[in-house]
C-alpha cells in the first residue's frame, strides 16, 4: 500500500513541480519582455522609495525565471519551495496592503500592472490564485519527492549519495 | 559510519534501497541537500545577473530625439510658463494642456497635429500649450516629464518651438522607462536650430517653477476635471476650445474639436 501511495504522490509532487515551475517562468518572462511596464508596477505599490523601485523591477523577473529554472529541474526543491513561497507571502503582503490602502492597480503578477480604474482592480482574485501558487509551493516544502528532477538522480548514485540520508 | 557498513548498505536488497530512498526524500537533508542548496543559490544568482546586464546592456537610454522641422510662419510667445502660438486676434482659442510622457496626448497630436497646424497658419486660432509635469515619477530615472516640458518653453523662447513640440511627440518615451536625457533633450534643440540661451535654460531648468505652478493651477480649477473611471479629476491631455472643454479622447468628442478648429472662421 505505501509503495503504491508514494508513487502516486510522487505523481501528483511532479505535477506540482512542473506547474510551480511554469508559473514562475511564465510570470518572470512577461516581466523580463517589458521592463517599463514591470517598473510602473513596481512603483505602483507604493512601497518602496524611487532609488529602489528601479532596482527591484530590474532584479524581479530574473529571480522568478531562475527560481522557474531551478523547481523546473527539480534541484533543491525543498529549498526552491521555500524561497518561492517566501516570494509569494511579500507578493501576497504588496496586494493586500495596496487593497487596504485603497489604492487601484494591477497586481501586474502576469506582466501588466501600475494604476487601474476603481472598478478594474481584482485583488481578491488576485490573492486567491496567489494562495493556489502558495499551496503548490507548500506542497514541495513538506514533500519534495518527484519525478523528473535532479534531486532524484543525486541521490541515486550511490555509497556518497547513502551517505547523505544519514 | 564506517566502510563496511557503507558497502554492506550499497550491497542491501531492493526493498531496503527503496526504504532508504523514501526515507531521503522525505528528509532531502545532508550532503546531497547541501550541493542542492548551493546549486539553487549560483542558478539563481547566475540568471539574475545575467538577466539585469542583459537588459541593461540592451537600452539603457533612447537613442538621440530624431528632429522632425515644422515650418511654421505664426508667432510663438511664452505667457507665465503657457506657450502661446497664433497669430495675435485670432477668433478662437484652443487651450492644450499636455504631459510629454502621456501616451494619449501623443495619440491627440498624431490624430490632430495637422488640423491644428493649418489653422494656426491661416492665422484662424491661437494655441495656449500648458505643459505639465503630470507624470514626472512615472519615467525610469524620474524627472523626464518637468525637464521636457521646461525644454519646451526654452524652445519657444528660443524660436524653435513648433518643430521641438513635435519632434518630442514624434517618437515617445515609454512611460516606465527612460525618458530623453538633457543632453538628448539640448541636442534636439541645437538640431533645430535653436539660438545660444536654449542650452543654458534646458540644463538650468528655467521655467521649471512656472511648470510646476501650471500644474497645481490646473489640477485645483474645478471647471477642467473630467469624470473617469475614479471620479472626477484633471488629467492629460484636456483641450478646451474658447474656454469650453472638449472631450477629445472620444470619437464624438475628437470629430467635434476637428468641426471647432475647421470651421473656426478667419479674422
Amino acid at each position: 500500500m505505501s509503495r503504491l501511495s508514494t508513487r502516486a504522490l510522487d505523481v501528483v509532487g511532479t505535477v506540482v513541480r512542473l506547474g510551480l515551475a511554469a508559473v514562475w517562468l511564465v510570470a518572470g518572462g512577461l516581466k523580463a519582455a517589458d521592463p517599463a511596464q514591470t517598473y510602473l508596477a513596481v512603483q505602483a505599490y507604493q512601497v518602496l522609495p524611487e532609488g529602489v523601485v528601479s532596482s527591484v523591477a530590474a532584479v524581479l523577473p530574473f529571480a522568478e525565471i531562475g527560481l522557474g529554472l531551478v523547481v523546473l529541474a527539480g534541484v533543491g526543491t525543498r529549498l526552491a519551495a521555500a524561497l518561492s513561497g517566501l516570494l509569494l507571502v511579500v507578493f501576497m503582503t504588496g496586494v493586500a496592503q495596496a487593497w487596504a490602502r485603497g489604492l487601484t492597480i494591477d497586481c501586474g503578477c502576469f506582466g501588466g500592472g501600475g494604476q487601474v480604474p476603481a472598478d478594474r482592480t481584482a485583488y481578491g482574485l488576485e490573492l486567491a490564485r496567489d494562495t493556489g501558487f502558495l499551496l503548490l509551493a507548500g506542497w514541495l516544502l513538506i514533500r519534495p519527492g518527484s519525478y523528473l528532477g535532479l534531486d532524484r538522480a543525486l541521490v541515486r548514485r550511490g555509497p556518497v549519495a547513502v551517505d547523505a540520508s544519514q | 559510519m564506517g566502510r563496511s557498513q557503507r558497502v554492506k548498505r550499497a550491497k542491501a536488497g531492493q526493498a531496503g534501497s527503496r526504504a532508504v530512498s523514501a526515507a531521503r526524500r522525505s528528509a532531502g537533508s545532508g550532503r546531497a541537500g547541501i550541493y542542492a542548496g548551493i546549486a539553487v543559490i549560483v542558478v539563481l544568482g547566475v540568471v539574475v545577473g545575467l538577466g539585469v546586464w542583459a537588459s541593461r546592456g540592451r537600452a539603457p537610454t533612447l537613442a538621440a530625439v530624431p528632429p522632425v522641422r515644422v515650418s511654421a510662419t505664426y508667432p510663438v510667445d511664452v505667457r507665465d510658463g503657457v506657450v502661446v502660438a497664433g497669430r495675435p486676434g485670432a477668433p478662437t482659442t484652443v487651450d492644450a494642456y499636455e504631459d510629454f510622457l502621456c501616451p494619449i496626448c501623443d495619440a491627440f497630436e498624431s490624430q490632430h497635429a495637422s488640423t491644428i497646424h493649418q489653422a494656426l497658419t491661416a492665422g484662424r486660432i491661437s494655441v495656449h500649450y500648458h505643459m505639465l509635469n503630470l507624470l514626472e515619477d512615472r519615467s525610469n530615472p524620474p524627472g523626464y516629464s518637468l525637464q521636457a516640458a521646461n525644454a519646451g518653453l526654452c524652445a519657444a523662447q528660443a524660436g524653435v518651438f513648433p518643430s521641438y513640440h513635435a519632434s518630442l511627440y514624434a517618437k515617445q518615451p515609454q512611460e516606465g522607462g527612460p525618458g530623453y536625457t538633457l543632453d538628448q533633450l539640448v541636442a534636439l534643440g541645437h538640431a533645430l536650430g535653436a539660438d545660444t540661451s536654449f542650452e543654458s535654460c534646458t540644463r538650468s531648468g528655467t521655467y521649471d517653477a512656472q511648470v510646476k505652478a501650471q500644474l497645481s493651477a490646473a489640477e485645483n480649477n474645478p471647471t477642467l476635471a473630467q469624470q473617469g473611471p475614479n471620479g472626477s479629476s484633471f488629467g492629460t491631455p484636456t483641450v478646451l476650445v474658447n474656454g469650453k472643454l472638449i472631450a477629445v479622447l472620444s470619437p464624438t468628442g475628437s470629430a467635434q474639436f476637428d468641426q471647432l478648429i475647421s470651421q473656426a472662421s478667419t479674422p
